[in-house]
């Protein structure tokens, strides 16, 4: 075998010396039968003759020696490809124009699944992460710590489950305070996961023991290398969290950053320190869902089974607990979205299906170009033919010709799709939360971009081919075929209308994006952020807590940190709050109307503000008063609230004095005033209530003081910092800078919906426009004669463009119509991420038509103006 | 030329191989060879013999090499690789019980 394989190999690189051989060999026989014949007394000179006839025809014999040397197929191959690059070398406009669609085309998608595939597809570095799934809570996701150990017991020959909670900590090191990410986790967590320990030990269930008895924590790798310049003494020796001392048992491999996709855990602590490190305990609660609770299947057991039993003890919990868990029921999810799962795969998809359409019209663009190509080639090929060739030989040809066209145009998209991913993954939030997605592009988007480049050569390559079949020998080669004005719809129409209605959509979808992007900028925030500071802080870090007991300190705290900030030159307004609005952190609590008793409780976002927070905020309040100092612990509850909670839950714009409770048999609480209408969550939501506590009434350790100062003086966030380190070292301050840069998270999904809708929407007219140019520069092209005639016998301009260009006006006007009517259908798909895309305005409607027009009418402006510049004489004498 | 029986699909190399066999030969010699062998029965096209020769050489059953003839004349033999002659043994073989198969059936026809 290795023999023979050699032979084809040599024979491949040394054909010359295989030739003079076979010539040789052949003479010799030759020789050798003349002198048979001769020897059997023929005439010397008939004897050569008949040798020769004996041998038969030498050129086919020759050829059939020649087969059996090479692996045949190969050589052609070769062969065809080299024709294709010289035949394409001819045509650089042709080149680039098909190589730029495919780039874009392809590029996009390959772009989108690498989105795709960072969110959702690529396993999490956890060893077999196919059984690893997350248990989630309906209709909240997260589960009580009582419920999750319940659950835990009961279902452990289907599951072994573990519990998680992101929580940030303050670790002190010398005299300063960092907030490092971590999570708190059940001690048998990483034995679930499957995880080794890279140094010293991780978690045991030893360290669930009891409450607040196991101060250990195990190191994240690269915050090892980073925070502890990567110092192997580390294990063992003690570290300052929350003001306590803990203690380094261990450090994580490398990559390893828990369950979540997004999330780069710093460190890990036992969920039995849940209660120091976060300041409220979350443990004993069965209401308390707080819990992310991950699960690994155990071996030969299913999802749908697993889901089955832990439901029965989820019904069992349900039905002992009605107060706390009624309705309790749980699904299991993909790990890694913290139950946002849903949405993450929604956006992924949308960005998918966008992906789809360029790549449609990609394909329809190349089609066409090379529908056009294959009739410019009619000729040659007819005469190709005509001499003999074969016409599975010359689809071959078309077909290598589109393959080495599609070669080139994957391996630019490959690139661009690798530069692109890559520097999307090292974007980072603009966050405090430690938020990095790894989209950098593996074999899988190498995979997917060749499987699609594959797919579209398939596509693509069959037209041309098509055209080769049917050719008509004798009509190719008079070129009659050139001058044939079809009445009838071609394929090469049918795909332009495609690819106008295809952009078309896009545009429309553009223009909503745009459109909603700018109304959501402009929407009102009900708050003004120009020349607010904020610097956020965690006073549980420092022990300031309801569980520590010391309510109070932090209260006493909280003002003097204010009325030293009140002192810094400029301020104009300072207050402080549990949360700014449009932060990533919003709470919200339902709330019930005092009358009727058995109103339905309503769901309303939550803040505990000081007073003049809505001075500083520049909220305008619309009735009523603010908080005074005087609203403390001890005077009547008070809150303030938006002007859509007054109408939803209290029933009345002018709700001043009216009562309504947290709870159904909570205490009534009274309205003191009314403020504007704000975003609080995002800013696609509809108007939402929110409710305003008295900060003096309501202690809350998360913290953000906020400044409003003059607009001549610098930002002072640094400054309020410093304040906070001087009152205490053990507050770690997380969010510094300008309140509108905080809440710029809010605009992160929007923009990048709208980002993605209006590179499609420019790649879709990009492609539409090389792709009616190409069927118009065709037209004129073809036509050129007979424009010609028709200028001599005196037709005027409109007349020949309307000859030339009327096909392509009625497909660009018919592919608008078309385009649009699909919008009206699918551009409300968009809402949700895409602010007011309802129902496409008129305007916007418009905005689309128009801007498919102006692509149309450029694309076919060049051909229209070549072909009213044609002179008759010229094309007369052409041929 | 003596005209002599058309031979069937594929036997050529069966016939190929077990002439060179016997000894290395070139061309000419395995035609003259296995008309000799056949007692003239079987006639080997010209033409058809090449292509099967350096079929069979590129699926490694012959080596060739260049040699100095009787008459003083370079010439290229082909001779059985050590594959060649399993596969002689191999198609031998086939053809036999085939061949005995065949003549049952006609006997008993």
């Amino acid at each position: 075998m290795w023999r023979a394989l050699m032979f084809r190999l040599r024979s491949l690189f040394s054909r010359q010396i295989r030739e003079s051989d076979l010539d040789a060999e052949l003479n010799d026989h030759l020789a050798q039968q003349t002198a048979w014949h001769v020897a059997h007394g023929a005439p010397p000179d008939l004897a050569r003759r008949q040798a020769r006839l004996d041998l038969g025809d030498l050129n086919s014999l020759k050829e059939q020696c020649r087969d059996s040397w090479t692996i045949r197929w190969a050589h052609d191959a070769a062969r065809d490809v080299t024709y294709a690059l010289r035949v394409l070398r001819k045509s650089p406009g042709f080149l680039v124009a098909t190589v730029v669609s495919l780039t874009l085309g392809i590029g996009a998608n390959a772009v989108v699944f690498g989105i795709l595939n960072g969110l959702l597809l690529k396993p999490l570095p956890i060893p077999q992460p196919d059984r690893l799934v997350a248990v989630e809570g309906i209709p909240y996701t997260n589960l009580s710590f009582p419920n999750y150990q319940d659950l835990r017991d009961r279902a452990t020959n289907h599951i072994a489950l573990a519990a998680s909670r992101i929580a940030p900590m303050g670790l002190t090191t010398g005299d300063s305070s960092d907030v490092a990410w971590g999570y708190l986790v059940t001690g048998n967590y990483f034995d679930v996961l499957g995880v080794a320990a890279w140094r010293g030990r991780l978690f045991t269930p030893a360290d669930d023991s009891a409450i607040g008895a196991n101060r250990v924590v195990v190191l994240g790798f690269e915050y090892w290398q980073n925070h502890f310049r990567a110092d192997s003494n580390i294990v063992g020796r003690p570290v300052r969290i929350n003001t306590s001392v803990y203690t380094v048992v261990g450090i994580l491999p490398p990559r390893f950053y828990g369950t979540e996709r997004f999330y780069r855990a710093q460190l890990f602590v036992p969920m039995s320190m849940q209660p120091e490190i976060d300041g409220t305990n979350q443990l004993q609660s069965r209401a308390a869902a707080s819990m992310y609770v991950v699960g690994r299947l155990r071996p030969g057991v299913t999802a749908s089974q697993t889901t089955a039993a832990l439901n029965v003890t989820a019904a069992d919990l349900a039905r002992l607990f009605p107060r706390d868990s009624a309705g309790l029921s749980v699904r299991i999810n993909r790990v890694g979205w913290l139950g946002l799962g849903t949405p993450v795969s929604l956006f992924a998809r949308g960005l998918m299906g966008l992906g789809v359409l360029v790549l449609l019209a990609a394909c329809a663009n190349l089609a066409a170009l090379l529908l056009v190509r294959a009739t410019d080639r009619h000729r040659e090929i007819g005469i190709r033919l005509a001499i003999g060739a074969d016409r599975g030989r010359i689809i071959r040809q078309l077909l290598t010709e589109v393959a080495v066209l599609t070669s080139i145009g994957g391996t630019c998209a490959s690139l661009f799709a690798v530069a692109g991913l890559s520097a999307l993954s090292r974007w980072r939030a603009p966050l405090t939360l430690p938020i990095q997605l790894d989209l950098t592009a593996d074999w899988r988007v190498l995979m997917f971009a060749a499987a699609v480049t594959g797919i579209t050569a398939a596509l693509c390559g069959l037209t041309p081919s098509r055209t080769a079949w049917r050719l008509d020998l004798v009509r190719a080669s008079r070129g009659a075929e050139v001058e044939r004005v079809s009445r009838r719809w071609t394929l090469r129409d049918l795909l332009v209308l495609a690819q106008v209605a295809i952009c078309c959509l896009l545009l429309l979808a553009t223009a909503v994006a745009v459109r909603g992007l700018s109304r959501a900028l402009a929407a009102p925030l009900g708050m003004r952020l120009d020349g607010v500071d904020v610097a956020g802080a965690d006073l549980a870090f420092a022990k300031y807590s309801r569980q520590s007991g010391r309510v109070e300190d932090g209260r006493v705290f909280q003002r003097r940190v204010l009325d030293e900030i009140r002192q810094l030159p400029g301020v104009v307004a300072a207050a402080y709050s549990s949360g700014v609005p449009l932060n990533i952190d919003q709470s919200s609590n339902s709330v019930f109307p005092e009358q009727p008793a058995d109103a339905q409780g309503l769901n309303a976002t939550l803040y505990a503000v000081s007073p003049g927070y809505f001075a500083t905020m520049g909220t305008r309040l619309v009735g009523g008063r603010d908080f005074s100092w005087t609203d403390d612990a001890q005077a009547p509850r008070v809150a303030i609230v938006n002007q859509q909670f007054a109408r939803l839950v209290l029933g009345q714009p002018n709700a001043i004095g009216s009562r309504f409770r947290y709870s159904r048999n909570g205490a009534p609480v009274t309205v003191i005033g009314i403020v504007e209408d704000g975003k609080y969550v995002s800013l696609v939501e509809d108007p939402r209530p929110a409710v305003f506590q008295c900060a003096l009434q309501n202690y809350y350790s998360n913290t953000d003081f906020l400044v409003r100062r003059a607009d001549t003086v610098a930002s002072v966030a640094q400054e309020i910092r410093r304040i906070i380190a001087r009152r205490n070292p053990d507050v770690p301050v997380y969010t510094v800078g300008a309140a509108a840069d905080v809440v710029d998270f809010a605009f992160l999904p929007v923009r990048a919906a709208t980002i993605a809708i209006v590179a499609f929407g420019a790649l879709a007219a990009m492609l539409a426009l090389t792709g009616i140019n190409g069927v118009a520069a065709y037209s004129v092209s073809r036509r050129t004669r007979e424009i010609g005639i028709r200028v001599a016998i005196g037709a005027r301009a409109s007349q020949i463009v309307r000859t030339v260009l009327g096909r392509v006006i009625v497909l660009v006007l018919l592919g608008t119509t078309f385009g649009m009517t699909a919008g009206v259908v699918l551009v409300p798909l968009l809402r949700g991420v895409v602010y007011g895309s309802a129902s496409p305005a008129i305007a916007t409607l418009a905005t689309a038509v128009i801007g498919m027009l102006i692509v149309g009418s450029l694309a076919a402006w060049v051909p229209a103006r070549r072909a009213l510049t044609i002179e008759p004489v010229k094309t007369l004498r052409m041929d | 030329m003596p005209k002599g029986l058309d031979l069937p699909q594929g036997t050529l190399d069966l016939l190929i191989l077990r002439t060179l066999a016997l000894e290395p030969l070139h061309g000419w010699g395995i035609t003259f060879r296995l008309t000799q062998l056949s007692q003239g029965t079987v006639e080997v096209g010209h033409g058809s013999l090449y292509p099967a020769l350096h079929r069979l050489q590129a699926r490694g059953f012959l080596r060739a090499r260049w040699r100095v003839t009787d008459n003083n004349r370079r010439a290229k033999y082909y001779e059985l690789t050590k594959a060649g002659q399993k596969r002689l043994d191999q198609d031998a073989d086939a053809w036999r019980r085939l061949a005995a198969a065949i003549s049952t059936v006609l006997g008993e026809a």
